[in-house]
């Protein structure tokens, strides 16, 4: 390290000459003003000393994307020493003007963000306003790697799976708006299973959905298992189904979809499990450094670790369950590259509206 | 029961809740009062502060911050004709007409005596319906958001009164706005020619602030002299506020009922916050003896909207407590806070923490009056600004407007639509079109066009014959039946109108219509406008094209009966507006020139060219530039001030900027594109 702070050392060097005693009491004088772990710092990590990391949110302030951007804006600085965080909101177009905010930032290492991972099927429908390709942002991992479930309402005659697979009236299912993420998962949900009677309704916006399940005008509607579980343990709604990674620790009897899909349709379940598992993304422009990378990861990684931000996150009703930078890439680029029926499905779901 | 109330009392006023109050208020009333900042802001940088406080302490905090937004939105669209937020925009055509006549004590004192009064009836309006609201509120699903929407929509007549067809053309015109973004059924994305920025909508800060607020500042750099026409005789007193104040005793009634309609529109997720104070002030008009005076100085057109706009917060807090599901934008953030304070909303929360529900019913009125000591105390400071000269204020609120349009959205693109809507604003006022109309179809649009669609996709056409959606659709036909009859009679039997008991001055504050040229060349140009949009709506498939295809019928139709008026003589124009100039012209004392008094400068649009300029500056070189280099040559070339001192103004105002947005708040202002190219 050079600057002031070695400016400092030498002048306390002058002293110790004098006496050893000095010298030790100058050691323990300075080690709090040190970074933690200077000692092993790395080039990368050396960067952000005295740096502005910038977050962005795709967006307005409010809402899950927010939330976590903020939770580690509090908490990356102690893990990239010396460095400020601060969170901008870039809103708009369902989070596509955040994500080309992104992509196109100087690859400094020095913006981050966080946006929907559902672009990566509005990517794949060739969506208008598109300036980024999803498998080329440098990932730097997921707080959040979440289940997502399909509820049904208490006054719902459908009480299982089994009943909606059956079929015998009509399930109406509540959703965002088309293109939205609980739109494609209803849509390819249907492909998987075959239903022909789904009715989508779309327009739902934000926990819109949640009243009209307890008002009784729709059967159904699929999120977030944090988001969604307060349905279901106060008000009588039932899960149905889970997209995850293993069965949900709290309900067990729920089956997922990856046992539950017909084998043909695999490839189907896999894209929305990839998607389901990838929480809120976070990302930094193609074409950092590096050492730069690797110290965005360990750190998000650490901060995500902290007891003191897994504590903030428990009140806020958070979930930490984080994937790594790697990891996150990787599934990414699964879910981006599908093959080529899924390519014609998404296009066909992206481009039908108003039609089901 | 008693005990939880008692309880609740006990919390809201112990130590440091009370304390919060205290401090959350001011800082509430600022997100409020400049434009683009908003509530739901405010609360998002506050949340991190309330980690670890008591869930009571806690919501002290926010409450007192979220419920005051809009009354201090209030504040600078009564003084300065640029309101803070959407629905405080509803007091700005009567407020700052009052403020024009040298009575902006009296339209302060009107606003804190209604804020108070209206918010008192909502927070007993959600006490008394705290034990029954899950009924209440589940009876309103889209179909019945719906019949509401129109309800509101069809105030727009009644705001147009005198006016009718104008109104009617620029409430269509609102409709049109709002049908611009995402189709919330097919995902198509209308009128938007691939601009992201136009997904979500025009945005309404941006037009709020252009309309009203850079539409009154161009009609000021036509004069010298202050915003308040009257000079030196009106100042601002406490007097004039106790008048104010002695107007809502008068007409407590009205404030009573704009209360309950805001709390019930607040009560009602979906239907937003935006519409109430709205809907109260079409209920004014609608009610009122004398309708034709709104829009010129009528106290109500002030104590209507903000008895809404506080009372609203009690309703809209009642769903985000029983239900967990929150009764607008800011009442989600509200809802992240519970949780963060260790409550879980939802119907277990009447049960488990009835103390800590009934303490923010206390906490909601306790910041209610605080909110009135604050702005008492911050409107006698800043009303006297309204009697400084026009030079001195005018680039001060383009400033304000500019960054508004800005902040909103973070979107550049939304201070041309501020400018563009500061100009057609312009027009409109000149040409003596209504401008409410267009921002209630702006705001009740979209409401109405989301919960059509969600009806017709649930239950087809045969949704207007469920019971509460066919009552309150009946309803609205019977009030728009009984006031046409009224209004025929009205005309038929009393032609003139006289003029408002309170207000002085009952005929047109503005230019009343001479030339015919102009205004045909407005109607003409909105009759084409709405062929242009009726052309692309068209276009659009099925759902995606019912509500853009009526309303730009309805518009097209309408304006082009303006135009064939426009085309007749003067003399058999729009009787009610003729009756209106010429039945009370020009009274005595000195509150005329805005007719006749000083002369129209050379330049008439000399302001808007500022503005553009300020937008122009900004785009290329970011606010750090542009804010002082304006601010130094409007002040030198434009207000022939001193040098020293228009470098002292610019740069005192530039800290400001820097130091609470950029610094205090942490929001990246726009940073310009010629930086952008040069790194």
């Amino acid at each position: 390290m050079q600057g002031p702070k070695s400016a400092v050392a030498r002048a306390r060097g002058d002293l110790a000459r004098r006496t050893i005693g000095c010298a030790a009491a100058a050691a323990l004088l300075l080690a709090p003003l040190a970074a933690p772990g200077q000692s092993q710092e790395t080039s990368g990590a050396a960067f952000y000393r005295g740096k502005t990391l910038t977050i962005i949110v795709a967006t307005k302030p409010g809402g899950g994307y927010d939330a976590y951007a903020r939770l580690l804006a509090k908490y990356l600085p102690r893990y990239l020493a010396g460095s400020t965080v601060v969170v901008r909101n870039v809103p708009g177009a369902g989070h596509i003007i955040g994500a080309n905010e992104v992509y196109n930032a100087r690859p400094d290492g020095l913006t981050i963000g966080t946006f929907n991972k559902g672009l990566i099927v509005a990517q794949i429908a060739g969506t208008s306003g598109i300036r980024f390709d999803m498998t080329k942002f440098t990932w730097i991992g997921v707080p959040d790697s979440e289940a997502r479930v399909w509820i049904v309402s208490k006054q719902s005659p459908f009480r299982t799976l089994k009943d909606v697979l059956e079929g015998t009236r009509t399930f109406t299912e509540a959703s965002n708006g088309v293109g939205s993420e609980d739109y494609i998962d209803a849509m390819v949900l249907k492909n998987i299973f075959g239903l022909k009677a789904l009715k989508i309704v779309t327009g739902y916006q934000g926990s819109d959905a949640d009243l009209a399940m307890l008002r009784g005008e729709v059967d159904g509607q699929i999120g977030t298992l944090s988001s969604l579980e307060p349905l279901v343990q106060n008000e009588g709604a039932r899960i149905i189904l889970a997209i995850g990674k293993a069965r949900l620790s709290r309900y067990p009897d729920v089956p997922l979809l990856s046992e539950v899909a017909p084998p043909d349709k695999k490839s189907l379940a896999g894209l929305l499990l990839s998607q389901a598992v990838l929480g809120h993304p976070f990302g930094a422009p193609p074409a950092v450094p590096g050492d730069r990378v690797q110290a965005l990861r360990d750190a998000f990684a650490a901060a995500l670790r902290g007891p003191e931000l897994r504590a903030d996150a428990a009140r806020a009703g958070l979930v930490v369950d984080p994937l790594d930078g790697a990891t996150t890439a990787q599934l990414v680029a699964e879910a981006a590259r599908p093959s080529g029926d899924v390519v014609a499905l998404i296009k066909a779901v992206m481009a039908a509206p108003g039609k089901q | 029961m008693l005990d939880a109330v008692w309880h609740g009392l006990v919390l809201a006023l112990s130590w440091p809740a009370i304390g919060l109050v205290f401090l959350a208020v001011p800082i509430g009333m600022l997100f409020g009062a400049v434009p683009g900042l908003g509530g739901n802001l405010g609360l998002a940088l506050a949340i991190p502060f309330v980690f670890g406080m008591q869930p009571a302490a806690g919501f002290a905090f926010l409450l007192g911050m979220h419920s005051v937004v809009h009354t201090g939105g209030a504040l600078p669209g009564i003084l300065f004709g640029t309101p803070g937020t959407g629905p405080s925009a509803a007091a700005v055509p009567d407020g700052y007409a009052l403020t024009r006549q040298g009575q902006a004590a009296r339209a302060m004192g009107a606003a804190l005596g209604a804020s108070l009064l209206g918010g008192i009836v909502g927070d007993l309006f959600m006490a008394g319906l705290i034990p029954i609201v899950r009924p209440v509120v589940l009876a309103f699903g889209p179909a019945e958001v719906f019949a509401v929407a129109v309800f509101g929509i069809t105030l727009i007549a009644a705001v147009s009164r005198g006016a009718l067809l104008r109104g009617l053309a620029a409430g269509a015109l609102g409709l049109a706005l709002s049908t611009v973004g995402l189709d919330p059924q097919t995902g198509i994305n209308r009128f938007g020619w691939g601009q992201l920025w136009l997904w979500n909508g025009v945005d309404l800060v941006a037009v709020v602030v252009g309309l009203f607020g850079l539409a009154e500042v161009i009609e000021l750099g036509r004069h010298q002299g202050a915003i308040a026409q009257a000079g030196e005789r009106a100042a601002y007193t406490v007097r004039g506020v106790l008048q104010g104040v002695a107007d809502v005793r008068r007409r407590a009634w009205l404030c009573v009922r704009c209360g309950l309609i805001g709390a019930f529109v607040g009560l009602i997720p979906g239907l937003g916050g935006d519409a109430a104070s709205w809907i109260c002030y079409g209920h004014a008009v609608q009610t009122s003896k004398h309708p034709d005076t709104f829009g010129r100085g009528n106290v109500d057109g002030v104590i209507a909207p903000e008895s809404a706009n506080h009372a609203k917060e009690g309703g809209s807090l009642i769903p985000t407590v029983a239900f967990g599901v929150p009764g607008s934008s800011g009442m989600a953030i509200l809802l992240g806070a519970f949780v963060i304070l260790g409550l879980t909303p939802g119907p277990m929360m009447l049960v488990k923490h009835l103390d800590v529900v009934w303490s923010m019913v206390w906490v909601l009125g306790l910041a209610n009056v605080v909110a009135v000591i604050v702005f008492l105390a911050a409107s006698g400071f800043v009303a006297r600004l309204s009697f400084v000269r026009v030079g001195l204020i005018v680039p001060f609120v383009l400033v304000f407007i500019g960054l508004g349009s800005f902040l909103s959205q973070s979107a550049w693109q939304n201070m041309l639509v501020s400018l563009g809507a500061g100009a057609l604003g312009y027009a409109m006022k000149r040409l003596d079109y209504p401008r409410a109309p267009l921002i209630i179809g702006l705001v009740l649009g979209r409401l109405a066009e989301v919960n059509l669609s969600l009806a017709l996709q649930l239950w087809g056409w045969a949704f207007v014959l469920r019971p509460l959606t066919g009552l309150l659709l009946g309803l609205t036909l019977c009030s728009v039946g009984v006031h046409a009859w009224a209004r025929r009679r009205g005309r038929a039997s009393a032609p003139a109108a006289p003029p408002d008991r309170g207000g002085r001055q009952a005929r047109p504050a503005e230019p009343g219509p001479r030339a015919a040229r102009p205004q045909l060349l407005f109607s003409g140009g909105l009759a084409a406008a709405f062929c242009a949009y009726l052309a692309v709506a068209l276009g659009y498939p099925g759902p995606a094209r019912l509500m853009p295809v009526a309303v730009g019928a309805a518009g097209l139709a309408l304006s082009l009966g303006q135009a064939a008026f426009d085309l007749r003589p003067q003399e058999v124009r729009w009787p009610a507006a003729i009756q209106a100039a010429e039945g009370v012209a020009v009274p005595a004392g000195g509150d005329g020139p805005l007719v006749s008094g000083a002369p129209d400068r050379p330049g008439d649009l000399g302001i808007l060219g500022w503005a553009a300029a300020l937008v122009v500056l900004t785009l290329l070189f970011g606010f750090t530039v542009s804010i002082p280099a304006f601010l130094v040559l409007f002040l030198r070339l434009r207000s022939k001030e001193a040098w020293p001192f228009a470098v002292a103004a610019a740069a005192g105002a530039w800290a400001f900027v820097y130091l609470v947005f950029a610094v205090g708040m942490k929001l990246s202002l726009f940073s310009g594109f010629v930086p952008k190219l040069l790194s």
